[in-house]
């Protein structure tokens, strides 16, 4: 049998996986170790699942990506964000706000809607969706449209009991411990599952306000003069 | 304005004008059936003027039955108990006429629209652009075909002329002044326009046919008869020029659509609207023209009329486009009685622009955001849909402005732009509870004491037991609230 498949891929009749060329097809994510989890970082397209709380990173830790994806000036939709979005963090982020389009749904069949038609449109190189939770058919639904579309769909959620094997190419859970973040990948299209590992997710920087920068300048000027001494 | 008695008119007389409309539509609606439709057209139909009281219209069906014109209703019922009676409507002639006189406009230059039954060409000046009658007549002709009306018409060198042979239910065409006035010579006195009392007054004196008319010197006849009446005898004789007023097309483009049959349900109206928007992309695109925003109109029958304006981001004209975002507004959209008539209005025409972009940058993605765009502010209406915009003020809640346009100042300068603001701000600041433990702060923010909504407040970053990074503010009372979350 062993010498079967052996013969077979000697004639070159059997394809595997693992020559799968993964490398290129992938976003960097801008964070070392989740690229090598992610086999080189996020799938150029598809929908990728987020669980975690309100507020642990969950933005940062995808946003960078959306600047390797080189040239892409398309839009980015916010669909049913559970808050006000910041124009100063999307700036700080590198987002040109003349890509971002917001959208707000009375309910989650709404937002459900607008994000399959943003993504299946073309229009859009990022969707980020806030929902409670996800079904089976709608995630099917959502990675079909943005495979169709060439975009990522990013799909926050909070709850806690999330079905497992959504058909989506990608499904991170995330939890805050101290300072770093814990992520946990639960499925991947190229990849296994992994066990948790942690990813430093910064501030862009401390504290920019005006008082602080010219602080800053000076202390280095101290260093300087004493350097020279 | 007056024209000279030389030039060459032709009258298109469209004497079953509503039952042919009415027939064309009850077709349309239900194509998918074809023997209902051949019970249809084999049904007697007639269009009654109650004011008379007479048959006016009547198709060939109730033709054979006996119905004649001028016949009462009482009469003509009893001559067929399934007979399918509609009302008369100068209303609905008038519009017919009008939207035709606007697809013949772009065929030819002068037409008067002669209520209730015809229209007035002047082909003389377009015989130089055709080359010759025939070829201007197989334009006209064509144009004509796509309806389905019984069209009778008639060329002469005189306009009442013209009419007189069409009402006698002819199909001629000659620019030859010899075989016109033959056509002429058979024609009966009592079709033409001139009064019925003259026309008496002239049967006394003996003038009973056309022929007698001609040969009578015009001083003869003109003590006898009223000055409108001689007006109209020298025009038939070709010695008085006629006074016509020909028609404008108007600016914005309006159609009103009487259903035939009334309908409740919103999905039932889609395929009737997609031919209304199929005439508008004919009408645009022989104009080169776009629009930007339709006013649908839905005649309710015991409720005031709905009138809902649709808009697309991206000037469109092709109907299968305006249908799909149409399509989308009305599934929101509920009737509150059967709807018996559609106006489509289209206020501005947009000119269509050369295409000055290159063929293969962007463009693709540019149109596929505009589509994106008037989809969703269809169905999910327009101030759902925001654009971002920012504004450079230090007050966290003033610096995003949420815009349903698109905003042309200039963009901010990122070096403006402090780079630890949390993604999400709360509409309100919402009192802290429960323990939060303090990254790095304080960040103090007085301002806004000019337009009344002054804040000091000391911002912190912090991290919760849950682990959520929050933004949190101390005022100078030592309350402190939640303002924000670094997602």
């Amino acid at each position: 049998m062993k010498s079967l498949l052996h013969d077979l891929q000697k004639k070159q009749l059997v394809w595997t996986a693992a020559k799968l060329d993964q490398q290129q097809e992938r976003v960097a994510t801008g964070y070392q170790k989740l690229d090598e989890a992610l086999n080189g970082g996020f799938p150029q397209s598809g929908l990728v699942h987020i669980a975690s709380i309100l507020g642990c990173g969950e933005m940062r830790l995808v946003v960078p990506a959306l600047l390797n994806m080189h040239e892409d000036k398309r839009l980015c939709a916010f669909i049913a964000p559970p808050h006000l979005l910041n124009a100063e963090f999307l700036l700080s982020e590198g987002i040109d706000l003349e890509r971002v389009l917001i959208i707000q749904a009375n309910s989650s069949q709404e937002a459900l809607w607008s994000a399959e038609q943003c993504a299946k449109s073309g229009a859009c190189s990022a969707v980020f969706v806030w929902q409670n939770t996800l079904q089976q058919s709608q995630a099917k639904k959502l990675e079909l449209a943005a495979l169709k579309g060439q975009c990522l769909n990013f799909f926050f959620t909070s709850g806690q009991h999330q079905i497992e094997n959504l058909p989506v190419s990608l499904s991170l859970s995330m939890k805050r411990d101290k300072q770093m973040v814990q992520v946990k990948i639960n499925k991947q299209k190229v990849g296994w599952p992994l066990p948790p590992f942690t990813v430093k997710v910064p501030f862009k920087a401390k504290l920019g306000s005006p008082m602080r920068k010219p602080m800053k300048a000076q202390q280095h000027n101290v260093v300087a003069l004493h350097a020279n001494q | 304005m007056q024209f000279d008695t030389s030039s060459l008119w032709i009258y298109i007389y469209l004497p079953n004008l509503q039952l042919n409309v009415q027939e064309a539509e009850g077709i349309h609606l239900q194509e998918p059936n074809t023997q209902r439709v051949q019970q249809r057209s084999q049904q007697a139909r007639i269009v009654y003027d109650p004011k008379l009281n007479q048959v006016i219209q009547l198709n060939r069906a109730a033709a054979k039955l006996g119905i004649k014109h001028g016949m009462g209703l009482a009469s003509a019922s009893l001559l067929c108990a399934e007979l399918a009676v509609s009302e008369y409507k100068l209303e609905l002639a008038k519009q017919t006429l009008e939207s035709l006189a606007n697809e013949l406009y772009l065929l030819t230059s002068d037409i008067v629209i002669d209520e209730p039954h015809g229209l007035y060409l002047r082909a003389q000046n377009m015989l130089r652009l055709y080359g010759s009658l025939e070829h201007y007549w197989q334009a006209i002709k064509r144009s004509l075909a796509q309806h389905s009306f019984d069209v009778y018409y008639a060329s002469a060198y005189s306009v009442n002329v013209a009419k007189l042979i069409a009402k006698h239910r002819r199909r001629f065409m000659s620019d030859n002044k010899t075989s016109i006035a033959q056509e002429l010579k058979q024609c009966t006195l009592s079709m033409s326009d001139i009064d019925r009392k003259d026309i008496e007054k002239l049967q006394r004196v003996g003038v009973k046919t056309i022929d007698d008319l001609l040969s009578h010197p015009l001083s003869e006849l003109a003590t006898r008869v009223s000055k409108l009446s001689l007006h109209l005898i020298a025009e038939l004789r070709g010695e008085a020029p006629a006074k016509l007023r020909f028609y404008q097309p108007p600016e914005h483009y309006q159609q009103y659509l009487e259903l035939l049959y009334d309908i409740e349900l919103v999905d039932k109206l889609l395929p009737v609207l997609g031919r209304c928007l199929q005439t508008l992309e004919s009408y645009l695109l022989v104009r080169n023209a776009l629009a930007l925003s339709l006013t649908i109109c839905l005649h309710q029958r015991e409720h005031e009329p709905i009138e809902q304006v649709i808009n697309s981001a991206q000037p469109l004209y092709k109907s299968v486009h305006w249908l799909d975002i149409i399509a989308l507004r009305f599934e929101s959209l509920s009737l509150s009685s059967a709807v018996y008539g559609i106006t489509l209005s289209c206020r501005k025409i947009e000119k269509a622009d050369l295409c000055d972009s290159d063929f293969f940058t962007q463009k693709s993605t540019h149109i596929a955001a505009m589509t994106l765009l008037s989809r969703l502010q269809a169905k999910l209406g327009e101030d759902q849909v925001s654009l971002l915009h920012y504004s450079d003020d230090y007050r966290p809640e003033c610096n995003s402005q949420y815009h349903q346009q698109q905003d042309n100042r200039k963009r901010i300068k990122a070096t403006k732009i402090y780079l630890d603001r949390p993604g999400f701000l709360l509409k309100e600041p919402r009192p802290l509870q429960g323990k939060a433990q303090i990254i790095d702060g304080p960040e103090r923010i007085v301002s806004g004491w000019w337009d009344k909504q002054e804040i000091q407040r000391d911002y912190f970053l912090a991290q919760s037991q849950q682990g959520q990074q929050l933004w949190i503010f101390r005022t100078p009372k030592d309350e402190w609230f939640i303002h924000g979350y670094f997602i």
